[in-house]
């Protein structure tokens, strides 16, 4: 978020003039869907029966999953004085961020990778159900500070961003549900859904289908003895995504026979029609399409976390927890054990629970390259990938800092 | 910096591009069950409405027509290619002729050879005048052509032509063929007293810019061949004499198409057949013989109805009303034949594919009553149609109909997604008729590649002691796809059908009625590729 970060282990990083830091993760985690069956979702490989199965072995009533991808490019700036105020520095970050999340049905799993035969002369409950996925370009202004009082130490940030909107979808759906007749020859359908979609006509990267604002801050105090409190809120905000958007309510309960195709026989016309499967029962539904702009708030970070110097300068306990606001996500609590090797490598073990998932371990290394270079990689998910056919989660970050 | 900046941008850009999709979309297969199609079909939908009429009482009657009496208009006159070679000498003594003068003019005429026909008028559309005019004169000519009475939008034909002098190579020509459609023309020649007569005339002048010439006796000033080709009017009038046409010949239905096998039981039939008559001069019709033909079985049924066969039938005029888009008021005359003037219910159930028929047409049996007024559009002579009306109440033994439809299946639907699965195909018959329908898949060379729906037995509805319908039946059918039914499907140019029907009980007669109906229901049950 901040300039703030595993340079406080190394020799560097303080009395720099200008860092330039790009980084970029990806974290995908399910309490029922299985990293595998992600991985090739979004890569658009092909699902076969055996992934489906692992992910049909951890489904309960509701399940949900997230994804994020998030790169950036950052250039910070010690100054003197901040608007003439105070010492501290400043940076600006370029950054491009998706989000995916969502809460569904078992039910709902089944029938959208297995079909509907399996519940014939049942009703599939497909709801409640929430989809929602963003992409959007964030241009940020932070400034930070560290400064002592008392024998402690503070650091803390400030950051006001603008967001550009490329491209929103979002699936709601309180209730709904399919009944399918045991022998096929009708579907029940039960829909209350709400669809809200960007501008379609214009998704690539560039595209500007929405605007808004963000903040973020973090504070860090220390003791004397470089035991921390940190508490950081990360992009609170919205976009406003413009007049141009969809919204398509659905509710509608209706008995699907088929495709009237009547007419195809209809000889009493010399003019043969022709049948038309969308006009029939899909247009029906969309009959309340209409354009409007609205705002959605994007999901916000909230964290908390202490640092303890187990051995001062070598080894560093760290226990937190963290909270995704305005998603689908429950609280995730971690710890984390970090050694500094020669003040120049870094290894940290992660144990989490939570967020979208369960246990996870994770690992990772940062590294002070020469004198001015520093490199992170690593991932929160380690045991999960580790298990390649069960595994809830996967991710990864990679980061690299240059000092002047 | 810059290189380290440069550095930075280029991973920066490789962690935005760097994860590769193998496909347009994600890809699993998941099993589907449920409907696909269906179709209520009712007398309204098989039916044309022109071949049907719902009765109050539910009942349902068919309605069918057809045309079959027809001759060429040659019959009543034909314009014959024309000739006429018009040489005209000087008939008096040497005269001096100054630059510029009229020196000669004179009236001519065509007769047409139409035979007995006597034309006054005659609106053309089609034909042409090819004019050759030669000059034997020693000086250039300007030749004047007109047919004063030959109007096209109110102007008279006319065309000026100049000729060159003869010379020592002979005389100076000029041919030239002008269009005569559009144009009407008097026939009744310069005085208004002739028939089949279009008049000329030619002016010959001397050259306003020449010299003065002498002319002297038996020097040639005219020498014209006029010569009418290709002469077809859309309209005459004048007196059509009495004409005689016979006519033995015949008229294709067309059921031998697709009508391949069976036989029908009919009930009470009743057929008007309709003598119309859109010429300006009385009709009498004399027909000997209708006769319906089976191709199929090479058998033949004489109409028996001695109310309509071998009598004079006489069809007054008919008249000129005057709108250039309808103009005609044909005179009509209907004879109503049934089971009880006829034997016409053993006529249509030999199920014609031929309508046989020797008439004898004449017209103006009384002469030249009209004092030339008959008329004649060409494209309208007189009709004979057969309006057929009987109850749908029939028994059909094997009747088996076919057709072919040139249709690209794989245009139906992307087959593409669709994995190994079965169609289930339920049919709940209303119908107090047995269905045996058969789908084909034919290549472009209509050899067979698919058979569909084997066994394709849809049985009768229910039906009680009076043969009424009391309950509908239902009757399903599996047809599996496969890859080779996909390929089939790809490549199929041709899907032929073929529906055998019964009835119950062969020979009852069963009613249909316009509440009858069958339910098609198509339901999937199988793979399909998300893709």
């Amino acid at each position: 978020m901040a300039l703030y970060s595993v340079t406080e282990l190394f020799s560097i990083g303080s009395g720099f003039k200008y860092v330039y830091k790009i980084d970029a993760d990806y974290s995908y985690s399910s309490d029922a869907i299985t990293g595998r069956l992600a991985k090739e979702y979004f890569r658009k490989g092909f699902i076969n029966n055996s992934m489906k199965d692992e992910v049909s072995k951890n489904l309960s009533t509701i399940n949900k999953f997230s994804g994020e991808f998030n790169s950036s490019i950052t250039i910070g700036q010690n100054l003197d004085t901040i608007f003439g105020l105070l010492k501290g520095s400043s940076f600006i970050r370029l950054s491009n961020r998706s989000f995916i999340h969502s809460n569904f049905t078992k039910d709902l799993f089944e029938l959208y990778f297995r079909g509907n035969k399996n519940y014939a002369d049942k009703v599939a409950e497909l709801g409640p159900f929430q989809l929602k996925s963003y992409t959007y370009q964030q241009f940020s202004y932070g400034i930070e500070r560290h400064h002592q009082k008392n024998k402690k130490s503070y650091f803390w940030s400030a950051a006001f961003s603008v967001n550009i909107g490329q491209k929103y979808s979002s699936y709601d759906s309180p209730a709904s549900t399919l009944y399918t007749a045991s022998d096929g020859s009708y579907l029940d359908v039960d829909l209350d859904l709400l669809i809200r979609t960007s501008d379609s006509a214009q998704s690539s990267l560039g595209s500007f289908n929405g605007y808004g604002f963000s903040g973020s801050g973090m504070l860090v105090i220390k003791d004397e003895d470089q035991n921390a409190w940190a508490f950081s809120a990360d992009n609170f905000g919205y976009i406003r995504w413009t007049k141009e958007s969809a919204q398509i309510p659905v509710d509608s309960v209706f008995r699907f026979e088929g495709i009237d195709a009547t007419d195809i026989f209809d000889f009493s016309d010399t003019i043969r029609k022709e049948i038309t499967s969308d006009s029939a029962y899909i247009q029906s539904f969309v009959t309340d399409r209409r354009k409007k702009a609205f705002n959605d708030m994007l999901p916000l970070h909230l964290s908390a976390s202490y640092s303890a110097q187990v051995m001062p300068g070598k080894l560093v306990l760290m226990i937190g927890a963290e909270q995704i606001l305005f998603s689908g996500a429950g609280l995730r609590g971690y710890s984390r054990l970090k050694y500094n090797f020669k003040r120049k490598h870094q290894l940290a073990l992660t144990a989490s629970y939570g967020g979208y998932t369960f246990w996870n371990l994770g690992i990772a290394y940062n590294a002070q390259l020469g004198r001015s270079w520093v490199f992170g990689t690593g991932t929160d998910y380690l045991s999960a990938m580790l298990n390649s056919r069960k595994g809830l989660a996967s991710g990864a970050f990679v980061t690299l800092e240059k000092y002047f | 910096m810059k290189n380290h900046i440069a550095k930075i941008l280029t991973l920066f850009i490789f962690l935005n591009t760097a994860c590769k999709k193998i496909n347009d979309n994600p890809q699993w297969d998941i099993e589907v069950l449920g409907p696909v199609l269906f179709a209520t079909l009712t007398l309204d939908e098989l039916l044309a409405d022109t071949l049907r009429q719902n009765n109050a009482d539910g009942t349902v009657s068919i309605l069918a027509e057809h045309s079959f009496y027809d001759f060429n208009i040659d019959s009543i006159y034909n314009i014959p290619d024309t000739t006429i070679d018009n040489v005209v000498v000087w008939p008096i003594f040497s005269t001096s002729i100054t630059a510029g003068t009229p020196f000669y003019s004179t009236d001519n005429k065509i007769a047409l050879g139409v035979g007995a026909v006597k034309l006054t008028k005659a609106l053309m559309q089609k034909g042409n005048i090819q004019i050759q005019l030669k000059n034997t004169l020693p000086v250039k000519v300007i030749y004047t052509y007109s047919i004063p009475k030959a109007k096209k939008a109110g102007v008279v034909f006319s065309f000026v032509q100049e000729v060159q002098a003869a010379d020592a190579n002979g005389p100076g020509i000029y041919s030239g063929s002008y269009d005569l459609a559009g144009y009407e023309l008097d026939l009744t020649g310069v005085n208004g007293n002739l028939f089949n007569t279009i008049s000329y005339n030619v002016e010959a002048q001397s050259d306003p810019s020449g010299n003065a010439f002498t002319i002297n006796l038996n020097d040639t000033v005219i020498n014209l061949k006029s010569e009418l080709s290709d002469l077809e009017p859309v309209y005459v009038k004048g007196y059509l004499g009495q004409n005689s046409i016979a006519e033995n010949s015949f008229s294709t239905t067309g059921l031998a198409r697709f009508i391949e096998d069976g036989f029908i039981q009919l009930d009470s039939v009743t057929m008007d057949i309709t003598l119309k008559n859109f010429i300006g001069a009385d009709a009498q019709f004399f027909f000997r013989s209708l006769g319906a033909y089976n191709s199929r079985t090479n058998t033949s049924v004489s109409l028996s109805a001695p109310s309509f066969l071998n009598r004079s039938l006489n069809v007054n005029r008919a008249r000129e009303s005057g709108p250039v888009s309808s103009p005609v008021i044909s005179s009509n005359h209907l004879y109503h034949l049934d089971n009880t003037n006829s034997n016409l219910r053993s006529f249509v159930e030999n199920l014609p594919e031929r309508i046989v028929y020797n008439a004898d047409l004449t017209l103006n049996p009384l002469g030249n009553i009209s004092f030339y007024n008959d008329f004649l559009y060409s494209d309208k002579l007189v009709d004979a149609k057969l309006s057929l009306k009987m109850p749908f109440r029939f028994a059909a033994n094997n009747l088996t109909l076919v057709d072919t439809q040139n249709v690209s299946l794989d245009a139906l639907t992307d087959l593409d997604p669709i994995g190994p699965l079965t169609l289930t195909l339920i049919a709940k018959n209303g119908f107090p008729v047995n269905f045996n329908i058969h789908l084909y898949i034919l290549d472009e060379n209509k050899i067979l590649k698919d058979s569909i729906l084997i066994p394709g037995f849809i049985r009768s509805a229910n039906v009680n002691q009076q043969y009424d319908v009391i309950s509908s039946t239902t009757t399903k059918f599996e047809i599996p796809i496969d890859e080779n039914r996909k390929e089939n499907f790809r490549t199929g140019k041709y899907i032929a059908i073929r529906t055998i029907f019964n009835t119950p009980d062969y020979a009852q007669l069963i009613q249909l009625r316009s509440d009858h109906k069958l339910d098609l229901k198509l339901i999937a049950n199988g793979t399909y590729y998300i893709r």
